[in-house]
């Protein structure tokens, strides 16, 4: 075998009985970006775990660089220039985010224990340079004013880029990433496409993980497709958008240039309903720093409305509030005329509130079944425990892949799958109000789609109230009544979800066009970084 | 000395200038062993808060310092000075070898295996007669000799290793070495996967702690000159635990304020019970035991990063206000 960068030899991974990865082989040269699709649960993220040394395959061997992998210890893949970045977030919070990306440097840099604490003059420089390498690379995935805040108090598209200059610090040669975009709206997707070609021209190689299409298209080499453990396609992005198997396990049908409706009947016949939720003047604030300077919004009842905006606009920080896990420093929260700003959040739930957070929050050691019957907890009492079974019969009709899992437990789900779980929990609870944070977060096209459909039938169908945070902007609006705009925690605009659709200003930063491409990297600025 | 802060010059005032301010023996007496205790705290700080395992163990490495130095000057009659370093030493070799066989225990295994070890060493002391004296003990361990045989000497030599053992520890966590500490703690895949050898990092933090603790033993067994095994159990090592919860673990300052607070306390049961006998023995348990459980509840991150966060915000307040009281300022200027 002539030796290729990367080889994924027949590897092979099973979960208790489940075969997670089955047979699977494909290759990565130098400097090329290869895209890793399939649907939730076909293993992408298992193979990025064998390739990246978290798991050691059962089966197979992956050879890097001619050598195989399997004769490295975990923490030898970094100094050997395999880095990577983790679908549900593994950042150091009580760290700075320039402290979590100088840990990136460990690998290339030497300091032991005694000259740490003595300071010693190597010490000393050799943190000056991890300082100053960690500053650059903030500075390139555009995080350096944020590098003194403390990594827990960032939202969560941001910490998915302190995670690649986390990676990039190291300086890998390939880089391993999982869903980078989940979580980021249209226009900063593209900053980070363009990133990725920078990347690219810096001479390293990209596997990454992703469900924006889009995105994929536009910027990767190569693409290979899972489904259910398997290799189902392998080619360029034309060959596999054209493959009928692709299309049917995870593409979907492509309606060209869907219309863009808004629910426009619901909205001018309802008649002025009562308002079920009313925010007034809400400021809040993580340690010294204000996030929400004053925020007014109200929900009717039976409404679907959107919150949009950029990544750390306060979106979560405002739902938190709202439902009682974030302290607000001022302003009041009404909730079915009743003032709940200082009601705490499990007392909230019983009131008939839900929310859907935005990293899930599963109960990982419970089984999936357990976590949906906590859902319904607090009614057990009232509803009888076979009401309670049926609509757990109706959710798995929802979303079957939980029914087939139903014994596994909720950590080990893949990332879509928890998605899909936290929803499901919250729509047990049966609430009047629905708080859901970026619920296509993770989710495969198919899915994503579909899942907002499934929040549209809910409100028809339950009367359920719903307030949504969504970073497909287009999709959301289109099943909303009305909207809010959220900029640096003020409220920018609101209006009917067709006024704020038509906004000029809106149309370029949120929705963009649904097909795009990038421009040609920007080679001078890559070079400031490699220097 | 930069990553330190001011709060370093402060605390340089206080210790050297503490001795003018309680020139009663009692008081400085109390001072010493405060220190004792600080230098334990912190090598536990390091152990548990930075690196996330929890160590129920802590007294024993004390107890194997204090019987080395012990043991070394009176049997062998080798300086007090050069059996410190012994004392330091050959618990940090304990604390490698404990390391090694329980590596990979975490949680609430690590914590069953450290109070194992605990009650091994305490009985260990208790029956190795020839050397240790039993449960009767040592007595006539020298006193050091640092600049004359004196609690003022004994005070600033203890005070003096407080500080370069607190000065060590505060660099260390701004440090690529203490980082990678924090890092195991938040996440042990991310931290493999940035090239942390885990189980090293584990091992270090502990032969840190160990070291820690066997030199303020050895300091103790010379300051007290007498020695039994009762010191060395279970009760002290959750002491030393409490005082790191209530300091703020997360915080090497932390554990410097949670000695204070708890010798304090300590202190003042003592005095009480002279009045109230029925606060003597181990009514100190309680209080420390309730003291834990209402951190917990109230201030689980601890004394010092509350304070810490509350000095913060009302900094930023402040500026904030300014800021509006010149905005005033430059409308009314503007009209
Ligand atoms: N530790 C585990 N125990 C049991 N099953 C597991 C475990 N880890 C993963 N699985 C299962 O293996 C399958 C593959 O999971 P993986 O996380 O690789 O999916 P994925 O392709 O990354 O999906 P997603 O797009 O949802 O992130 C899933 O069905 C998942 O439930
Ligand atoms: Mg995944």
């Amino acid at each position: 075998m002539t030796a290729k960068f990367l080889q994924v030899d027949k590897i092979t991974m099973d979960f208790g009985g489940v075969r997670a990865v089955d047979n699977v082989s494909f290759s990565v040269e130098p400097g090329e970006i290869v895209a890793l699709i399939g649907p939730n649960g076909a293993g992408k993220s298992t193979v990025l775990n064998m390739i990246s040394g978290t798991i050691p395959p059962l089966q197979g061997e992956i050879y890097y660089q001619g050598k195989p992998l399997s004769k490295l210890k975990g923490h030898e893949y970094s100094g050997a220039g395999i880095s990577r970045t983790f679908q549900n977030l593994q950042t150091f919070d009580d760290m700075t985010v320039l402290e979590n990306v100088m840990v990136g440097l460990h690998a290339r840099t030497k300091s032991e224990l005694f000259s740490c604490g003595i300071r010693s003059l190597s010490a000393r420089r050799e943190e000056r340079s991890m300082r100053e390498q960690a500053l650059e690379w903030l500075e390139f995935v555009g995080l350096a004013d944020l590098k003194d805040q403390l990594a827990g108090n960032l939202a969560y598209g941001k910490l998915k880029q302190m995670e690649i200059a986390r990676a990039m610090v190291a300086k890998p040669k390939l880089l391993l990433l999982d869903e980078p975009a989940a979580g980021l709206n249209h226009s900063e997707t593209l900053e980070m496409s363009k990133m990725f070609q920078k990347i690219k021209y810096l001479g390293t190689a990209i596997l990454l993980v992703e469900h924006d299409m889009d995105m994929i298209m536009s910027i990767a080499d190569r693409i290979i497709v899972l489904d259910r453990g398997k290799k189902i396609a392998e080619g360029t992005s034309s060959e596999i958008q054209a493959n009928p198997k692709v299309i049917a396990a995870y593409i979907g049908e492509e309606k060209e240039e869907e219309p863009i409706q808004t629910s426009k009947k619901s909205s001018s016949q309802r008649v002025k309903k009562k308002t079920i939720l009313s925010v007034k003047n809400i400021v809040a604030r993580y340690g010294p720093v204000e996030v929400l300077h004053g925020i007014d919004l109200h929900v009717s009842e039976g409404e679907i409305v959107s919150l949009l905006g950029s990544n750390g606009a306060g979106k979560t920080t405002l739902l938190n509030c709202i439902c009682g896990l974030h302290a607000a420093k001022s302003g009041t929260v009404e909730f079915n005329e009743r003032d709940i700003s200082k009601t705490s959040a499990e007392k909230i739930v019983p009131l008939g509130m839900a929310h859907v957070p935005e990293r899930r929050q599963i109960f990982s050691t419970l089984t999936v079944e357990d976590n949906l019957y906590l859902g319904a907890s607090h009614r057990l009492s009232r509803g009888s425990s076979q009401q309670i079974e049926k609509e757990i019969k109706d959710v798995y009709k929802l979303f079957p892949i939980l029914e087939e899992r139903k014994n596994q437990l909720g950590g080990t789900l893949s990332g879509g799958q928890q998605q899909m779980l936290a929803i499901s929990r919250a729509l047990l609870s049966r609430p009047s109000l629905l708080l859901l944070d970026e619920p296509s977060l993770g989710l495969a096209p198919l899915v994503g789609k579909e899942i907002l459909e499934i929040v549209k039938r809910i409100r028809d169908e339950w009367g359920t109230t719903v307030l949504l945070v969504e970073q497909n902007a287009r999709a959301a609006l289109a099943i909303s009544d009305r909207a809010y705009v959220l900029s640096t925690g003020k409220v920018l605009m609101h209006g009917s979800a067709e006024e704020i659709m038509n906004h000029p200003e809106i149309q370029s930063a949120y929705l963009g066009k649904s097909q795009t491409f990038v421009d040609s990297p920007e080679v001078q600025s890559a070079d400031q970084v490699q220097a | 000395m930069k990553n330190i802060g001011k709060g370093i010059y402060v605390y340089l005032a206080l210790v050297i200038f503490a001795p003018l301010l309680f020139q009663d023996d009692y008081y400085l007496s109390l001072l010493v062993i405060t220190g004792i205790y600080a230098i334990v705290a912190i090598g536990l700080s390091i152990v548990m808060g930075l690196t996330g395992q929890i160590s129920i163990g802590q007294a024993a490495f004390w107890g194997i310092g204090a019987y080395t130095s012990a043991v070394l000057t009176t049997k062998y009659e080798i300086s007090p000075f050069l059996a410190l370093i012994a004392a330091a030493i050959i618990p940090a070799v304990f604390a490698f070898i404990l390391a090694r066989a329980i590596a990979g225990l975490s949680g609430y295994y690590l914590a069953m295996a450290t109070l194992a070890f605990g009650y091994i060493i305490q009985i260990l002391i208790s029956e190795w007669e020839s050397v240790t004296g039993g449960a009767t003990g040592m007595i006539g361990i020298p006193s050091i000799d640092f600049f004359g045989e004196s609690e003022l000497g004994m005070y600033y030599l203890v005070w003096g290793v407080v500080t370069v053992v607190l000065l060590f520890s505060l660099n260390l966590v701004e440090s690529r070495v203490g980082r990678a500490f924090r890092a195991i703690h938040k996440s042990e895949i991310a931290a493999t996967s940035m090239g942390i050898d885990v189980r090293k990092y584990r091992l270090l933090a502990f032969v840190v702690g160990g070291l820690f603790a066997g030199l303020s033993g050895g300091l103790y067994a010379h300051y007290v000159g007498t020695l039994d095994p009762q010191p060395f159990g279970f009760h002290e090592s959750i002491v030393f635990i409490t005082i790191v919860v209530i300091g703020g673990m997360t915080n090497i300052w932390g554990a410097l304020v949670g000695t204070f607070v708890i010798e304090m306390i300590r202190a003042g049961l003592t005095s009480l019970s002279d009045t109230f006998p029925a606060l003597s023995g181990d009514v100190d348990t309680i209080v420390y035991g309730a003291i834990l459980v209402l951190i917990i509840m109230f201030m689980p991150e601890g004394l010092v990063p509350k304070i810490q966060s509350m000095v913060q915000s009302y900094k930023h307040r402040r500026s904030t206000a300014t800021v509006v009281v010149q905005k005033n300022k430059e409308r009314e200027t503007a009209r």
